[in-house]
């Protein structure tokens, strides 16, 4: 028979506060803004359990630099540092003799999303000695986790409509001024990745999130569904939407996205494009 | 002051932030006497109160949280609450606090595995009525918990992706009784789920000894399009919605290889 092993113990929302009041907060030189996603946002508003890695994003380089090099000073290590989708940092720091032993931080987006000023408007700023934790209310994160596609982030999106069913409104205003935001950039010659594709994952992962919610869960958002749908056949793909959601999850293919436009390129960015006024 | 009733409270200050007025919310006593268990537990240095701020506007409301000596008390009254429960209806730590004990430790409330539905208990209530997880338990400082082999033969059957990625994981840990598992798992009918989990996450071990049975066996309940390689292994052991290789490989990276 196996035998267990000691020291590990279930994680609570008590033991995050605790350690970001007793080993970040009061450490910290200067005041610093980190924004909880994921799970641990999930965690934080009370609806869901959540794998032990805690989630971190920034709107500014500084918050995110200060909290780095202060994690690196108190014993954590680097163990991933990648580039989720281009011009985005993923940093995973881990410290194994601590409560809080994997932290993830992010940088400038989080999964393609941006904390702007709507996002988090509805969110709370929790003090924590010099570190300002922000939670973000429950459809903003319901929002962000419609990027992933995995089954723990499906599950997720199920649990929060059986719980605390998101403001179906609100939430398809964050999506149109995120997808607004990637449109403008459309217009920027000198960027340094393809706004365009940002635009057809985004709206793909958003439509794919909420077909695969299954009918159940979707009947309960409906003005959600079919508004992530319009959005998605907007875009005039010849390739379907299951389709592409099935390439998108291969872990083994990487998505051509030139192959599938399969439409005429300017005609999509012209037609995607905001009007000057 | 009623124990039970601070002990429920501070277990919600414990799992979540939540404003006042959704904490009186959630722990469904009235205002009144939550805000005066609230200030008590704040005089005796178990909880405190954070003034929030929010960034439109809006009255900046307050939110509470355990301090340390607060979330040692808190352990103490989970232990002495579970201990009077295991007296009384038999019940064992749930499949969240045990996957801890285990080494794949999640954030979250604690629970129970317990044969009937309780009413009187603030912790989450899994009911499950087959003996499996009850029988020769640990016995950990906190109490009782179901032993690993019978841990991992329900949660193939629990249909929650982190739960199963975490029997991937747990399958390979070297001390696993792989005949004690295969017993369990014919009494769960979980004997597909477990030997695909085994043979996603590689646990060699578990998925030789294990040969799919005739029928076929739901993981998840929204199938999901997969890659190749998880739909090649789905239908070699007769799993319907599989967990992808994608999730399994992720919890590995985050919990590392068992013992």
């Amino acid at each position: 028979m196996a035998a267990p092993r000691s020291g590990f113990r279930l994680k609570s929302v008590a033991d995050l506060q605790i350690w970001l009041q007793r080993n970040i907060g009061s450490r910290l030189s200067d005041e610093t803004e980190l924004v909880a996603h994921g799970g641990t946002a999930l965690t934080l508003l009370g609806l869901k359990e959540a794998s032990k890695d805690v989630d971190f994003a920034f709107r500014t380089k500084d918050d995110f630099d200060r909290l780095v090099a202060l994690l690196r000073r108190i014993g954590y290590r680097v163990t991933m540092d990648v580039r989720p989708i281009p011009g985005e940092v993923l940093l995973r720091l881990e410290n194994p003799s601590s409560a809080i032993d994997v932290v993830d931080l992010r940088f400038p987006t989080w999964n393609n999303w941006r904390l702007t000023q709507r996002v988090l408007e509805a969110g709370l700023i929790i003090p924590r000695g010099k570190a300002r934790l922000v939670l973000p209310d429950r459809d903003a994160v319901f929002l962000f986790k419609t990027y992933p596609l995995r089954e723990t982030d499906l599950e997720d999106l199920r649990t929060i409509i059986d719980l605390s069913r998101p403001n179906q409104r609100r939430v398809i205003g964050l999506f149109e001024e995120q997808d607004g935001l990637h449109r403008i950039d459309l217009r920027q010659a000198n960027v340094s990745y393809e706004p365009l594709f940002n635009i057809l994952n985004l709206r793909a992962r958003f439509a794919g999130s909420l077909s695969l919610v299954g009918e159940r869960h979707r009947g309960k958002v409906k003005q959600l569904a079919q508004f992530s749908l319009r959005k998605f056949e907007e875009l005039g793909l010849l390739i379907s939407l299951d389709a592409l959601v099935d390439r998108i999850r291969d872990p083994d293919r990487i998505v051509d996205w030139d192959e599938v436009m399969g439409v005429d390129e300017d005609d999509l960015r012209k037609r995607l494009m905001p009007d000057d006024g | 002051m009623n124990m039970q009733l601070a002990a429920h409270l501070m277990s919600l200050v414990a799992t979540g932030a939540y404003p006042t007025r959704e904490l009186i919310r959630i722990a469904g006593y009235s205002p009144n006497t939550t805000l005066r268990y609230l200030r008590q537990l704040e005089e005796q240095g178990l909880v405190e109160r954070i003034e929030a701020r929010r960034f439109g506007r809006g009255r900046p409301p307050i939110v509470h949280g355990l301090t340390p000596s607060g979330l040692d008390q808190l352990r103490r009254f989970e232990i002495s609450s579970f201990t009077q429960l295991r007296k009384s209806t038999g019940v064992v730590w749930g499949p969240r606090r045990s996957f801890a004990l285990w080494g794949v430790p999640l954030f979250g409330r604690p629970d129970i595995f317990s044969r009937t539905e309780l009413t009187s208990t603030w912790f989450e209530v899994v009911v499950e009525g087959r003996s499996g997880v009850y029988k020769h338990p640990i016995d950990g400082p906190d109490g009782a918990f179901p032993r690993l082999e019978a841990l991992l033969a329900w949660a193939a059957t629990s249909g929650n992706p982190r739960y199963l990625a975490a029997v991937s994981v747990l399958l390979s840990r070297r001390d696993l009784s792989v005949e004690d598992l295969a017993t369990l798992a014919c009494q769960y009918r979980s004997v597909n789920r477990v030997g695909f989990l085994a043979a996603i996450g590689g646990a060699n071990r578990v998925s030789e000894r294990f040969r799919p049975t005739g029928s076929s066996e739901v993981m998840l309940e929204e199938p999901l399009p997969g890659d190749d390689a998880t739909a090649k292994l789905a239908v070699r052991w007769r799993v319907r919605g599989p967990l992808s290789q994608a999730v399994v490989k992720e919890m590995r990276r985050l919990y590392g290889s068992p013992p």
